[in-house]
């Protein structure tokens, strides 16, 4: 890679109100990249506003201006550059707003490993490559009007209640379908086309993370919303990392959030499905546990389920 | 209250029946006797009526007799009948049938009494009368004496004159006048005409005699035919259904009392046997209580045992929120020391390892350089190159040295910020100690101010303060709390005033912030156990309250100045020779909190 000239490297922006920080990333991604640093969220947005990059790393906690709205303001002028948070301590309002503003790729904490931190940003280079089809209708807009049809959604949460506030909030025949077990929901999956799962943390006392990981292998389309009452930073941080879930909804919602979520969820899985190389974006890290052994059996039922019935 | 009006109504009412019944029975000896003296004296009186009477038909025999006895049977009658009319005093108010038959009787009475005294002249005019038959009777017989026919014939008229007027219903007549008017023939005037003219006024004499016995005869019937013993007889009769119907009426008003009575005795007993019963009540509640009186020391012993287990629960309750509260601040604070660690120990731990990658390429230059050194042929210098390539010392080093001052550095801030927290909890540290509160207010600051120092400037103006007995790791909890919700108060940008002032006996700490201010409901609270206004589960409501026991049991005080949207201004006052700095409490139950909260 070094041996690439200057222009043609991907170009990095790392954004952080400590300049050590800066130096250090410098000396790490230097030498593969076009590294561009910012010592602050406003002068990083100046960047982001006027030059072109592939990738953008930002601090979360720095004075004035946010990761977050420096990763929203990415999104919004540069929606091709993939975007990671860069942190050492994130509150729950800060993850939440960077996986459902910002549309982050990944959470690196400090301190970090250099030799991850470098697959990180590799992976990150990889999926900058694909151009970012952008969904046009924000979710204000979308509210209002009805999601297109023709795609299920799947709801999988041991509560009855998210069912029911969700068909409220969909006011339609749209095909919403219900899941209190993960096996229940595989059988959903394998009997229907499902294109949006909304999905609890922990359904009948399992954790859904890992179902959520093979998914993501096997069914990379799939547009996973979680909404979920007990989020927590750790596992959120999971969930994009290993999940590259799409939003993180709080419980209760209100009918035009979710109305507006199923909308751009839907349509982002029609985009998904129409561009397949666009999942090469949401690339998750190999979730360690879907090696483990006990993970086998629901790793094979999923990719029965998606050999037989989607691949025709 | 009207209940027992109604129940002492009812029994005066029940009495008062009973007294009237009793009244209304009662028929004293003096009645009876009043009653025999009435019966009697009518009795007497129909007697005397009835001798009277006989009186009144006897003295028509009298002839020529003066009627006294009559005159006396009328005086005794008089008498006695006097006694009922002088105002009706014998049988006053018995009646009105009796009155109206007394009235009646009077009435007759009187009718009777003017008749007698017709009949007393009469009986006069006639007994003159009769004594003028004698008399001219025996002047007639006496100048008869020679002539035996015509004294036969005046001695035959003499006797059926007086027959007539003897016989109360005398039949002889008209025998009489015929006698009477064939007489004067007996001597012819022309015979003997002095006495013819005799005979003649004989006859007259007779005849007038005879009328005035008829005339008599008329008055006594009327007399007698006077219905006065009629009228006795009623009053008597009258008075006997009077006192009847008056004695019919106490007897049913005895009956009327026995029924009463009864049903009186009735009640009574019902009355009883609900009291007998209220008193097995009464009884058997007395029992109860009395039990239970026993057992009280028994329940007592037990409820004071729940009590105190209570009371232990409520204390470890508390413990662990105070626990939870500290846990909460420990949970904000670790947010921002994490941030603040991680940062530093971030590129220090990424210098280090791309220092020690860069020592592989130090490594391998130094590796040609060596080969080259040793055989400088063209493969060594190619190699020598490439290594330099790959390495360049000119740029390598420098870097390396950054990359390693910055790590130094990063590792200073570290170990810094781990003093100052050790500063802060003086987990090592005796817990009373002569400390000055600049120097905990800087702790304080270090260990929150990460959390907020882009957005709030922290003003300081301290004064020399001497050093005072205290427990410093409480104060710096103080001071952090109270730091800590200053800028929770502040939305967006604002500044917090920190000033120390030495007043006479006390050192006043004076923390300012330019938030939003509490309206004076929310101050009169602050100090209260489990007061908050913050979201649910964002903070415990202890930590003032913990605040103010703390500074309470430094004898200090802590007020504070607050309006809306101006900010709020805490002073605590501590004294600067405690009395006795009690720390005991330092990580205790809390067992003074509420006590020590203000009303």
């Amino acid at each position: 890679m070094n041996d690439l000239p200057l222009s043609a490297r991907p170009r990095i922006l790392f954004v952080d109100d400590e300049p050590r920080i800066l130096i250090s990333l410098k000396a790490i991604f230097k030498q593969d990249y076009d590294v561009t640093t910012a010592p602050g969220g406003a002068l990083g947005i100046d960047l982001i506003k006027s030059e072109k990059f592939d990738v953008i790393v930002s601090d979360q906690r720095m004075p004035g201006v946010t990761g977050v709205e420096v990763l929203r303001a990415a999104r919004e002028h540069q929606p091709k550059a993939v975007r990671l948070l860069l942190t050492g301590y994130s509150d729950l309002n800060a993850i939440i707003g960077s996986i459902n503003e910002g549309e982050i790729f990944r959470f690196i904490s400090k301190p970090w490993s250099n030799t991850e931190l470098r697959a990180t940003l590799a992976a990150a280079v990889r999926a900058s490559s694909v151009d970012q089809i952008v969904i046009p209708a924000s979710m204000e807009v979308s509210a209002n009007q009805q999601p297109p049809s023709g795609v299920g959604v799947l709801v999988l949460d041991d509560d009855p209640q998210t069912f029911a506030t969700l068909k409220h909030a969909l006011e339609s025949s749209r095909d919403v379908f219900a899941a209190s077990t993960v096996d229940g929901c595989l059988e959903i999956l394998g009997k229907h086309s499902i294109g949006v799962i909304f999905t609890e943390l922990v359904v009948g006392g399992e954790e859904v993370a890992l179902l959520l990981s093979a998914l993501r292998e096997h069914h990379p389309s799939l547009v996973v919303v979680v909404i979920t009452h007990q989020a927590d930073a750790g596992h959120s941080i999971e969930l994009i990392n290993h999940g590259q879930i799409y939003r993180l909804l709080l419980k209760p919602s209100s009918d035009s959030v979710l109305r507006g979520t199923v909308n751009i969820a839907t349509r982002r899985f029609q985009m998904l499905s129409q561009n397949p190389e666009q999942i090469q974006r949401i690339v998750v890290e190999p979730n360690p546990q879907l090696q483990a052994p006990a993970a086998g059996g629901l790793l094979s039922r999923i990719k029965k389920i998606f050999t037989s019935s989607w691949a025709s | 209250m009207l209940q027992r009006a109604i129940v002492v109504a009812a029994i005066f009412m029940a009495l008062a029946v009973l007294g009237f019944l009793v009244l209304k029975t009662q028929s004293t000896p003096q009645d009876l006797n009043q009653h025999i003296d009435r019966v009697s004296k009518i009795t007497r009186l129909q007697q005397l009526n009835a001798e009277f009477d006989q009186e009144i038909a006897k003295a028509r025999l009298g002839l020529d007799a003066e009627p006294k006895a009559l005159a006396a049977a009328q005086k005794k009658y008089q008498d006695e009948a006097n006694a009922f009319s002088e105002g009706n005093a014998v049988l006053k108010n018995v009646s009105a049938d009796v009155e109206q038959a007394l009235t009646a009787y009077f009435q007759t009475a009187r009718q009777k009494e003017q008749l007698l005294s017709d009949y007393r002249s009469q009986l006069s005019e006639y007994n003159s009368k009769f004594r003028e038959v004698r008399e001219e009777g025996q002047q007639v017989l006496a100048q008869v004496a020679q002539r035996e026919q015509v004294r036969k014939q005046v001695m035959v008229v003499m006797v059926e004159a007086t027959t007539y007027c003897i016989a109360a219903a005398p039949l002889n007549g008209d025998y009489l006048d015929r006698l009477t008017s064939t007489l004067a023939d007996s001597v012819p005037e022309s015979d003997n005409a002095a006495l013819h003219r005799r005979l003649v006024v004989l006859a007259s004499a007779v005849r007038s005699v005879r009328f005035a016995k008829d005339n008599l005869q008329t008055k006594t019937q009327a007399l007698l035919a006077v219905p006065v013993a009629d009228a006795l007889q009623k009053v008597l009769n009258q008075y006997y259904n009077s006192y009847a119907t008056q004695e019919s009426s106490i007897s049913r008003y005895r009956l009327l009392l026995a029924i009463y009575a009864s049903a009186l005795l009735l009640v009574f007993a019902l009355v009883g046997w609900r009291l007998r019963y209220s008193y097995r009540e009464l009884d058997r509640s007395n029992a109860q209580l009395q039990d239970s009186n026993a057992h009280l020391e028994e329940s007592v012993q037990a409820r004071t045992q729940e009590l105190r287990k209570a009371l232990s629960d409520l204390r470890l309750q508390q413990t662990q929120l105070v626990q939870s509260e500290k846990m909460a601040s420990l949970g904000q604070m670790v947010a921002g020391v994490a941030h603040e660690i991680n940062t530093p120990l971030g590129y220090a731990r990424s210098n280090v390892e791309t220092v020690r990658e860069a020592a592989t390429g130090m490594r391998a230059l130094i590796d040609s350089y060596e080969a080259a050194i040793k055989t400088p042929d063209a493969a060594n210098l190619a190699q020598l190159t490439e290594s330099r390539k790959n390495w360049n010392p000119d740029e390598g080093l420098e870097e390396m040295a950054v990359l390693l001052e910055d790590a130094d550095h990063g590792l200073g801030q570290i170990s810094e910020l781990v003093m100052s927290l050790k500063d802060f909890s003086r987990v090592d540290r005796s817990m009373t100690e002569m400390f000055n509160l600049n120097d905990g207010l800087e702790n304080a600051i270090k260990i929150c101010q990460n959390q907020f120092k882009h957005r709030i400037e922290i003003k300081r103006d301290y004064a020399e303060l001497p050093r005072i007995p205290c427990a410093p790791s409480q104060l710096n909890q103080v001071f952090l709390n109270i730091i800590t919700n200053g800028a929770q108060a502040i939305d967006g940008e604002g500044s917090i005033q920190i000033s120390t002032r030495d007043v006479g006996d006390v050192v006043e700490v004076i923390i300012a912030d330019s938030g939003c201010g509490m309206d004076e409901q929310t101050q009169a609270h602050i100090f209260e156990p489990f007061f908050t206004t913050k979201d649910v589960g964002k903070g415990t409501g202890l930590g003032l309250s913990i605040v103010f026991r703390i500074i309470e049991d430094h004898r200090g005080t802590i007020r504070v100045k607050s309006a809306v949207g101006q900010g709020t201004e805490f002073v605590i006052s501590l004294p600067k020779h405690s009395v006795k700095a009690t720390a005991t409490a330092a990580h205790g139950s809390g067992q003074t909190e509420t006590e020590s909260c203000p009303a």
